[in-house]
């Protein structure tokens, strides 16, 4: 049986006025991977700082690994890796430099540092300074730090936000393998496409609520359109139209659009996440 | 949960990695390289001798030939005439201006010669400033005494007594700074190192800035190394750079033969409190021209105290109050006038109180600009 160790409970944040965080409530299994999208300024990184006890939190609890999470509580920093939005690495140092420090932090006597390198494409860059590093290759150097002291579980904030496409492709994949590994993932993101390819569980914020919270598949079946596009031949021209699955006597309509052998394509068509969003929330994701 | 982090090896950790950080910052390397060269140059650009005659400023009546006589044995003595005693007393306090740096006064009374003579008792007033040492004071007593008996000899054609001494009065104009006449060179000499230490508090001020600015700070805080590890060996690394650079210094303009011990402690002490100010301007500037102003706003007012010491009679309350004036009156007071441990214990004190308000301040405000990253 997996176990909860991710378990947030109506917690709430404000900066002086502005409440940033709403009640906020969610549990995260082991080996589980959590997509939180929300627009930016809807929270997301705010509930990441909590969770990672950067900010303490001022109304609710949270239990990382069924212990409640204490201020610089350092037994759970131990086993929690996390990826900020912001590239914070230490320019003047070189790639290497800058994992042997973080190893330090962490206690760690013993690392490859090649290996984690390379895994992440910079071995050949390993002694360079990371002030000469392009925006992918300081998001891959966040990722290899990241991923230094075999993280239980990963809070990982907008790791793909503004990478071209291989950059992000090569980051999920390395998402994909610790997914493998068994660990658990706490990714915000405001990719859609990101968080349906990645995420068993995802919760839609808005304005520092959660709207939403379910898996992508029971998100798309409840909150989407039960819709069918057909593409059909009217004399020389060909015709493409939506049909509502929802519609009385739409199944008849099909039968005899077949019947008839007009009908060249018919396609499911199923919502998707952004789709769901903006339906929930009224806005788009950006 | 594994084996726990030992927080000694965060912080060694930490400190390491600011000594890798600011010696690859190539503009710290070069002014730092060139701020000392230059201090050294300085200092043996310095005159290292002082003028030795003795500018006397003499108010009297009738004694114009044996000051003469006088001033023609005398050699190193130069006697500068005054209309009134007001005159000469604004002249030695700076009111009124001289051709001559008079900083010692006689003001003989008119009937001097008349009473000497007589063998009777007259009063004699002697004006110094504040740069003036006791023993110039005291010669200028037994300069009197001397005049008198020459006078009653040389008149009565008595060589023996009964001669009655004038009372001599002795009032020091300003803040009385006991000691042996001290070249420039020598009484800048440990104060190279004070500068040195407020430069380096500009360095530490950015290397905190930019780690802020950066949100590096966040990155580390995220592993087991917490906010009171990071505050240590912040704290350790910019007083062991500070204290560093100021020793080096001292080395090589030789200034560590008198009482070594004694100005190494000031400068320690003085090294943590450019960190705690270090502290303040790297936290509280939100960019690097933020700190910059930050740390050119404290350093103005704390380089105030070094030329009071320099130019002395100018230390007034205001500067007396200064966090940097214990520091410089420590420095100065145990090395220039090799003054003991009892003797500087105030100003040890003084800058110890300082430094806690200092460094508490610092840590507060680099903690509450931490939390809001």
């Amino acid at each position: 049986m997996k176990k909860v160790v991710v378990e947030a409970k109506n917690i709430s944040y404000s900066y002086g006025d502005f409440l940033a965080v709403k009640d906020v409530s969610f549990s995260l299994n082991s080996g589980e991977v959590l997509g939180f999208l929300g627009p930016n300024g809807a929270g997301k990184t705010t509930v990441i700082k909590m969770l990672t006890g950067q900010l303490e939190v001022q109304k609710g609890s949270i239990k990382i690994f069924g212990k409640r999470l204490k201020k610089e509580d350092s037994e759970i920093r131990k086993r929690i890796g996390v990826c900020f939005e912001e590239k914070n690495l230490y320019e003047n140092m070189t790639a290497r430099e800058n994992l042997q420090f973080f190893a330090k932090l962490f206690g760690i006597q013993k690392y490859d540092f090649d290996k984690a390198l390379k895994r992440v494409d910079l071995a050949g860059r390993a002694d360079d300074r990371v002030g000469t590093f392009s925006k992918g290759m300081r998001q891959r150097l966040m990722i290899a730090r990241t991923l230094l002291n075999t993280p239980d579980i990963l809070f990982l904030d907008e790791p793909t936000s503004g990478l071209d496409p291989t950059s992000s492709q090569a980051i999920r994949e390395i998402i994909r393998e610790e997914m493998e590994r068994g660990a658990t993932v706490f990714l915000t993101t405001h990719d859609m496409h990101e968080a349906d390819q990645l995420s068993h569980k995802v919760a839609f914020i808005n304005e520092g609520e959660i709207v939403a919270l379910d898996t992508p598949e029971n998100l798309k079946v409840e909150h989407g359109k039960r819709s069918v596009k057909v593409r059909v031949r009217r004399g020389k021209k060909i015709e493409t139209k939506t049909l509502s699955l929802e519609d009385e006597g739409v199944g008849e309509k099909i039968k005899s659009l077949v019947d008839s052998k007009k009908l060249l394509t018919i396609h499911t068509e199923e919502s998707n996440l952004e789709d769901i969003f903006i339906k929930l929330t009224g806005r788009r994701l950006e | 949960m594994g084996k726990r982090v030992s927080r000694l090896s965060i912080i060694f950790a930490i400190i390491k990695k600011d000594f890798f950080e600011i010696f690859r910052d190539k503009l710290w390397v070069y002014l730092s390289t060139i701020g000392i060269l230059l201090y050294v140059l300085i200092y043996w650009l310095l005159p290292s001798t002082v003028d030795e005659t003795l500018v006397i400023g003499i108010y009297q009546n009738d004694m114009d030939e044996i000051l003469q006589e006088y001033s023609e044995q005398e050699e190193g003595l130069k006697f500068v005439e005054f209309e009134s005693s007001q005159d000469l007393q604004k002249t030695i306090e700076g009111e009124l201006e001289n051709e001559e740096d008079v900083n010692i006064g006689i003001v003989f009374p008119d009937d001097f010669l008349q009473k000497s003579v007589l063998g009777e008792k007259s009063k004699v007033e002697i004006y110094t400033d504040t740069s003036v040492p006791k023993e110039i004071r005291n010669a200028m007593t037994s300069f009197i005494r001397e005049m008198t008996f020459g006078i009653h000899s040389a008149i009565v054609q008595e060589d023996s007594f009964p001669v009655e001494l004038p009372d001599e009065e002795q009032i020091i104009l300003g803040e009385d700074r006991v000691g042996d006449q001290i070249a420039f060179r020598q009484r800048l000499k440990p104060l190279f190192a004070f500068f040195i230490l407020l430069v380096e508090s500009m360095a530490l001020a950015s290397l905190i800035a930019v780690e802020i600015q950066t949100r590096t700070i966040t990155a580390i805080l995220a592993t087991p190394a917490r906010l009171i590890d990071l505050l240590l060996a912040k704290t350790i690394f910019g007083t062991l750079l500070a204290f560093s650079q100021a020793v080096i210094l001292l080395l090589l303009i030789g200034a560590l033969g008198q009482n070594p011990l004694m100005l190494l402690a000031m400068i320690l002490l003085g090294a943590i409190m450019v960190t705690g100010f270090a502290f303040i301007s790297g936290s509280a500037g939100k960019d690097f021209m933020g700190t910059l102003l930050y740390s050119v706003l404290f350093l103005i007012p704390l380089m105030v105290p070094a030329f009071a010491v320099l130019f002395p009679g100018s230390a007034s309350l205001w500067i007396q109050i200064l966090p940097t004036y214990g520091l410089v009156e420590g420095i100065i007071k145990s090395t220039a006038y090799l003054q003991t441990w009892s003797e500087v214990a105030p100003y040890f004190l003084m800058v110890i109180a300082w430094n806690i308000v200092i460094l508490s301040a610092g840590l507060i405000i680099f903690k509450n600009r931490v939390k809001k990253l």
